[in-house]
C-alpha cells in the first residue's frame, strides 16, 4: 500500500457528507466519470448559498478524499465560489502527488457542471 | 493484538523463536563462528558439523539424501541455478524449455535470460483454476526440450500442481523436471525420494527460517548435472561457490525440522483458520475465490472483491498487512500477472487480496480481519454512486 498525505487519509476515512440529497427545489445533482465515478448533490438556497453537499464516489482514495473535501469546502459558500476551485487547488489542499491529478480534474469537472446547471436553472 | 495484523505469510514468515535461538549460537566469539570450509582447526570443524546437521535436517524434511542438497542464498538463486545451470549443461541435447505463465519471477526471468541466449521457451497458460493439465505439458515437450519447470505451490493463489504426474511425464519423455517448491515446506508433504523430480528449489524464510538462505535439491539418481553460476572456491560440489553462512544454514535446518515435526499440527491450524474465515465472511456477496477450490494449500485465500476499487480497498484495510500480488510485484500499480494468466479481468485483479496466514496467526486475528473486511467492503460499496 502506498503512503497518502494526512489530508487524503482524513477525508478518505472520515468521508463526512457521504450520501445523496432528496430531489427538492434547489437541489443540483451531477454524476460524472467512467472508470472513476463521482456523484455530487448540492442544496442551493435562493441566495445562491450551498446549504448542504453530499457525495458518492467509486474510485481510488484521491477521488474519494477529494469528493469529501469538496463537500466540506463548499458547504456554506456561494455557488460562485466553485470558480475558485480548480484541480490545482484540490491537489494543493489535499497534498496530492501527480498521480492524484486525474481525480482532482474529475472533481473540478463535477463542480463546473454543478455551477453550469445551477445557472441554467436560475 | 499487534496491528496491522500480519497476513502475508506467503511473502515471508517471522523467524520461529526456536530457530532464532539456534542461529544465535553460530555468530559470536563464544559461539560457533568458524568458516565451515576451514579444515585445520576446531572452529571450522564445529561449523562444518553444524552445516552437516542442517543439511541432513533439510534433506530429511524433503525426503532427500543430504548429498542432494546444495545451499543457495534463497529460492531465487536456486531457481536460477536449476534452470540456467541445467540449460547450459545440457544445451548440446536441445535448447527448449517448458514452463508456465504463473511461475514466480525467479523462474520466468531465468527463462527470459535463456531466451536472450539462444533458447526457446514455451509458456503454458493454466486453466482458470490455476492448474495445468498433463496433456498441455505433453504437447509442449519437443525432441529438443531439455527442461520442464513447473512450480509446486503457487505463491499467489496457493494452488498445488501435481508434481508427481508432471515428473513422471518428464521421465517418460527423457526431460529434466524442476519444481520451484519455495512455498511447499510446512504446507504440503514432499518426499523427493519417491517423486520423479530432478531439481527442486527451497527457501528458508517461507517456513519460519531466516531470509538469505535456500537450497536446491539436485537428484543423484538419476544423476543431474548443472553448470555452476557462481565460481570461486568449489564449495557445494563446485555447484555454488562461496563461504557458507553457518548461522543461516543452521536456521534453515532447524526451521525445516520443525516444519516436519509440526506439519500435522500446523495443517490443522491452517484448516481451522480458513474455515473460521469463510464462516465469518458468510453473507458478503461478490467474493470470488481465485484458484482451484480443492487443490490448494489451506493457508492461502486469494479473493477478488466485486464492486470495490482496488486501491481504496487496500487503504481501507490498512490494519491488515496483506497483499494483492506477490511481494515481487506488490507496488499495486500493475495487477497480478498470475491472476491475468488465469483469466481474472483487470478490474477484479486490482481488487484482489492475497490473505496468507501461518503458524502464529490466531483466531482472534482472523476475527478482526473478517470484521474489518466486512465493514470496509460494505462502506466502500455504500460509497459508490
Amino acid at each position: 500500500m502506498r503512503k497518502y498525505s494526512d489530508a487524503v487519509m482524513h477525508h478518505f476515512f472520515a468521508a463526512e457528507h457521504v450520501g445523496r440529497l432528496p430531489e427538492i427545489r434547489g437541489m443540483v445533482r451531477v454524476v460524472l466519470g467512467v472508470d472513476e465515478r463521482v456523484e455530487l448533490s448540492c442544496q442551493i438556497d435562493e441566495h445562491g448559498v450551498i446549504q448542504c453537499a453530499k457525495f458518492k464516489a467509486y474510485g481510488n482514495p484521491f477521488t474519494i478524499a477529494a469528493s469529501a473535501f469538496a463537500c466540506e469546502a463548499l458547504t456554506g459558500q456561494t455557488v460562485q465560489a466553485i470558480k475558485d476551485w480548480d484541480f490545482q487547488a484540490f491537489q494543493e489542499a489535499l497534498d496530492m502527488p501527480e498521480d492524484g491529478v486525474p481525480s482532482a480534474i474529475l472533481i473540478e469537472e463535477v463542480l463546473k457542471e454543478v455551477l453550469k446547471r445551477y445557472e441554467q436553472n436560475v | 493484538m499487534k496491528k496491522p495484523i500480519y497476513l502475508d505469510y506467503m511473502a515471508t514468515t517471522p523467524v520461529d523463536p526456536r530457530v532464532a535461538e539456534a542461529m544465535a549460537q553460530y555468530l559470536t566469539l563464544d559461539g560457533v563462528f568458524g568458516n565451515p570450509a576451514s579444515t585445520t582447526h576446531t572452529y571450522g570443524w564445529q561449523a562444518n558439523e553444524a552445516v552437516t546437521v542442517a543439511r541432513e535436517q533439510v534433506a530429511d524434511a524433503m525426503g532427500a539424501k543430504s548429498s542432494e542438497i546444495i545451499w543457495t542464498s534463497g529460492a531465487t538463486e536456486a531457481d536460477n541455478l536449476a534452470i540456467i545451470g541445467a540449460a547450459q549443461f545440457y544445451k548440446a541435447k536441445g535448447k527448449h524449455i517448458v514452463t508456465c505463465e504463473t511461475e514466480h519471477k525467479a523462474v520466468l526471468d531465468s527463462c527470459e535470460y535463456l531466451e536472450q541466449h539462444g533458447f526457446e521457451v514455451t509458456y503454458l497458460k493454466p486453466a482458470p483454476s490455476g492448474l495445468l493439465s498433463l496433456e498441455q505439458i505433453a504437447c509442449a515437450i519437443r525432441d529438443d526440450t531439455v527442461l520442464v519447470s513447473i512450480m509446486h505451490v503457487n505463491n499467489e493463489i496457493g494452488v498445488i500442481q501435481d508434481i508427481a504426474a508432471i515428473g513422471a511425464l518428464c521421465r517418460e519423455r527423457g526431460v529434466l523436471y524442476h519444481t520451484d517448491a519455495a512455498q511447499s515446506c510446512g504446507k504440503v508433504c514432499i518426499n523427493l525420494s519417491a517423486l520423479p523430480v530432478d531439481l527442486a528449489s527451497f527457501s528458508a524464510h517461507k517456513a519460519y527460517g531466516p531470509k538469505g538462505v535456500g537450497a536446491l535439491y539436485v537428484s543423484q539418481k538419476p544423476r543431474v548435472r548443472l553448470a555452476p553460476l557462481i565460481h570461486g572456491g568449489g564449495h557445494e560440489h563446485g555447484l555454488r561457490s562461496g563461504t557458507l553462512p553457518t548461522h543461516q544454514i543452521v536456521g534453515m535446518g532447524k526451521a525445516f525440522a520443525l516444519a516436519k515435526a509440526e506439519f500435522e499440527k500446523d495443517k490443522a491450524h491452517f484448516i481451522a483458520l480458513r474455515e473460521h474465515f469463510w464462516q465469518a465472511m458468510d453473507g458478503i456477496d461478490g467474493l470470488i475465490l481465485n484458484g482451484d477450490k480443492d487443490a490448494r494449500v489451506p493457508s492461502n485465500i486469494n479473493i477478488s472483491i466485486e464492486r470495490v476499487e482496488g486501491e481504496s480497498l487496500r487503504l481501507a484495510l490498512r490494519d491488515l498487512a496483506l497483499s494483492n500480488t506477490s511481494a515481487c510485484g506488490s507496488s499495486g500499480a500493475i495487477p497480478s500477472y498470475v491472476l491475468a494468466a488465469i483469466g481474472v479481468n483487470e478490474t477484479l485483479a486490482r481488487s484482489s487480496l492475497r490473505i496468507s496466514f501461518g503458524r502464529f496467526t490466531t483466531e482472534e486475528e482472523i476475527d478482526f480481519t473478517t470484521k474489518t473486511l466486512r465493514e470496509q467492503i460494505t462502506r466502500l460499496r455504500e460509497l459508490a454512486p
